[in-house]
């Protein structure tokens, strides 16, 4: 975890070719763009390029950020965000949902685990996209809501009113799941 | 946060719900810094689409000749004719005269 002020020196040094700031950057960014993009998408595949995409953008752009237009974190996950959008318009979305369960010998808890997550990843996917983003981000991504704001473009009271819906959403969906499947 | 119409039990459920979706990374840091292309590529990119964009703008000015010329067609013609072909509504009756006679007719003097 950086501060802001080695967030920014960093990207300063990136800026100018420094391979090894880019390197610690990347090294804390990309598991977490990855599993955003992985619970945005709802394929491991597709998170995975957009963290890659979106950490090449940093290395290629990185003169380009404004520190005082917000963080670093909230910079990479917009651009991540509209790599993600871009791609659902070039039709990454008719390749559906990845299956979670594609390891053999899986023991028993870990089934119902794994269970657990298809239904979550499934019910998610069913969230229109800015209620999902506004929800994994606040969540999974750890991000206030004042950051969300920053990353979807949006007021504050809309993204409040996005994670309401999403949690309300989704709460309805897994517990009607449930109460079909005990 | 604690939002409206969500209580605490609801709230728990779904927590525990959204914390058994994990997610595992598997992106390969070394890969992705091993294949960082040379920063100037995109300066060189940028100076590419600027100068396609440009000519895309030249050329799109250049494919303006054919609509304005037909649009002009009409007006050019209505413009020889009324000159080539006195109309006798003007201030020359002489030529509303000739006009007269070209046509064959007897003449006519006011």
């Amino acid at each position: 975890m950086f501060t802001e002020a080695e967030e920014g020196q960093r990207v300063c040094q990136v800026a100018q070719g420094d391979r090894k700031a880019f390197a610690e950057l990347a090294a804390y960014y990309l598991p977490k763009l990855e599993q955003y993009g992985t619970r945005l998408s709802g394929r491991s595949v597709q998170g995975e390029d957009l963290a890659q995409e979106t950490l090449l953008q940093l290395w290629l752009e990185a003169g380009r950020f404004d520190p005082s237009r917000g963080r670093l974190s909230t910079w990479l996950y917009r651009i991540a965000r509209n790599r993600f959008l871009d791609q659902q318009r070039q039709g990454w979305r008719w390749l559906g949902l990845e299956s979670l369960e594609g390891r053999g010998g899986i023991p028993d808890p870990e089934l119902e685990q794994l269970s657990d997550a298809r239904e979550v990843q499934q019910a998610l996917q069913r969230l229109p996209e800015r209620q999902r983003s506004a929800l994994l981000l606040s969540y999974y991504e750890g991000l206030s809501q004042k950051e969300v704001a920053e990353v979807l473009g949006l007021g504050l009271r809309a993204v409040e009113s996005l994670i309401v819906r999403a949690r309300r959403a989704l709460g309805k969906t897994l517990e009607e799941e449930h109460a079909r499947t005990p | 946060m604690q939002e409206p119409h969500e209580t605490l039990e609801a709230r728990t459920r779904l927590d525990s719900w959204l914390d058994r979706y994990t997610v595992t990374p598997k992106a390969d840091l070394e890969h992705l810094l091993l294949n960082l292309p040379p920063q100037e590529t995109l300066a060189r990119d940028q100076s590419r689409r600027r100068w396609v964009a440009s000519g895309a703008r030249w050329g799109g000015l250049q494919d303006l000749w054919r609509p304005v010329a037909l649009a002009a067609l009409p007006v050019l013609l209505g413009f020889l004719l009324s000159s080539a072909l006195p109309t006798g509504n003007g201030d020359s009756w002489e030529a509303s005269e000739q006009w007269v006679f070209a046509a064959g007719g007897e003449g006519y003097y006011p």
